[in-house]
């Protein structure tokens, strides 16, 4: 799943030895040695080719493209044409990194066929290895839905940009023991639900 | 996280996370607003990028771009004769 042809790169020439493409195992792997994964969003073929020249282990190219891409004064409106256009772009520059697209707003929450064909558009039309989607409740009964299609997942719990209104702004999450006890809870449905990492 | 049996990726969330993800213009100062706490801004590259395009402008506005090394060459014999045509091509249509 985060295998692709060799000769894709063939003339694409890198000063660095050749590295093997990043796995789930892998990161798995990562995390029980306590070797820190290193992440960082990239939205078109030149960041996509610095980043991976440069090392990184997972590549998201995020919702956050809605701003620091489009301008928009938040995430909320980038579509996902957008979304696998700019993972499209992002693809054609990775050797080894991981490809995570970021499911955008109004992308998943209506429910888990929606979610699951909008997943499905990340993986067949750009390439993408994984999908990440924002909150729990129902969005981890989403990610089910997707993990079941055959879509690894990335789940994201805490500060979650798309529903900062809720949340009251942009400020960090779970600073009272409450709300920390609420965050861990939540964090905690999402491996059940089958996601494979967590950003919070 | 050791509740945790998948790997926690951390924006915000401290050094014990599993992983950390930054936003690309975050860490590299290509945004011009004002970054998240969070944030370490690892260089100034848009701050780079206006010095470039600026001296760009300014380089064309007082024509020391492009310079000798940027043109292209032609023969001395093929200069001759697009002189010659271009002499010829004003007298007949002045």
């Amino acid at each position: 799943m985060s295998m692709h042809p060799t000769d894709v790169h063939s003339t694409n020439e890198t000063k660095t030895p050749e590295r093997r493409p990043i796995t789930i195992t892998r990161l798995q792997e990562k995390k029980v040695l306590g070797e820190a994964i290193v992440m960082v969003t990239a939205y078109d073929y030149p960041s996509a080719t610095v980043v991976d020249e440069a090392g990184v282990d997972l590549v998201l190219v995020g919702d956050s493209a809605a701003m620091v891409v489009l301008g928009y004064p938040n995430t909320t409106p980038v579509s996902m044409d957008e979304m696998v256009m700019l993972s499209g772009a992002v693809r054609r520059g990775l050797k080894t990194a991981m490809l995570i697209g970021d499911m955008p707003f109004g992308s998943y929450e209506a429910s888990n066929e929606l979610a699951i064909t909008n997943a499905q558009r990340f993986i067949k039309e750009a390439g993408c290895d994984a999908v990440k989607l924002e909150r729990g409740g129902a969005s981890a009964e989403r990610a089910k839905a997707i993990v079941d299609a055959g879509i690894p997942v990335m789940g994201h719990i805490g500060l979650t940009p798309q529903s900062a209104v809720q949340l009251g702004g942009f400020r960090a999450q779970g600073r009272t023991a409450a709300r920390a006890q609420g965050v861990i809870e939540e964090v905690l449905q999402l491996p059940e639900a089958g996601c494979f990492a967590i950003v919070l | 996280m050791p509740m945790l049996h998948v790997p926690a990726i951390g924006i915000g969330a401290g050094p014990s996370a599993d992983g950390q993800v930054l936003v690309y213009h975050d860490l590299l100062g290509i945004w011009q607003g004002r970054p998240a706490k969070f944030v370490r801004q690892y260089e100034q590259v848009r701050a780079a990028m206006v010095r470039g395009v600026e001296t760009y402008t300014r380089e064309v506005r007082e024509r020391n771009y492009p310079g000798p090394e940027h043109e292209y060459e032609m023969s001395p014999d093929e200069v001759r004769q697009l002189n010659d045509w271009a002499v010829t091509r004003v007298t007949n249509n002045p």
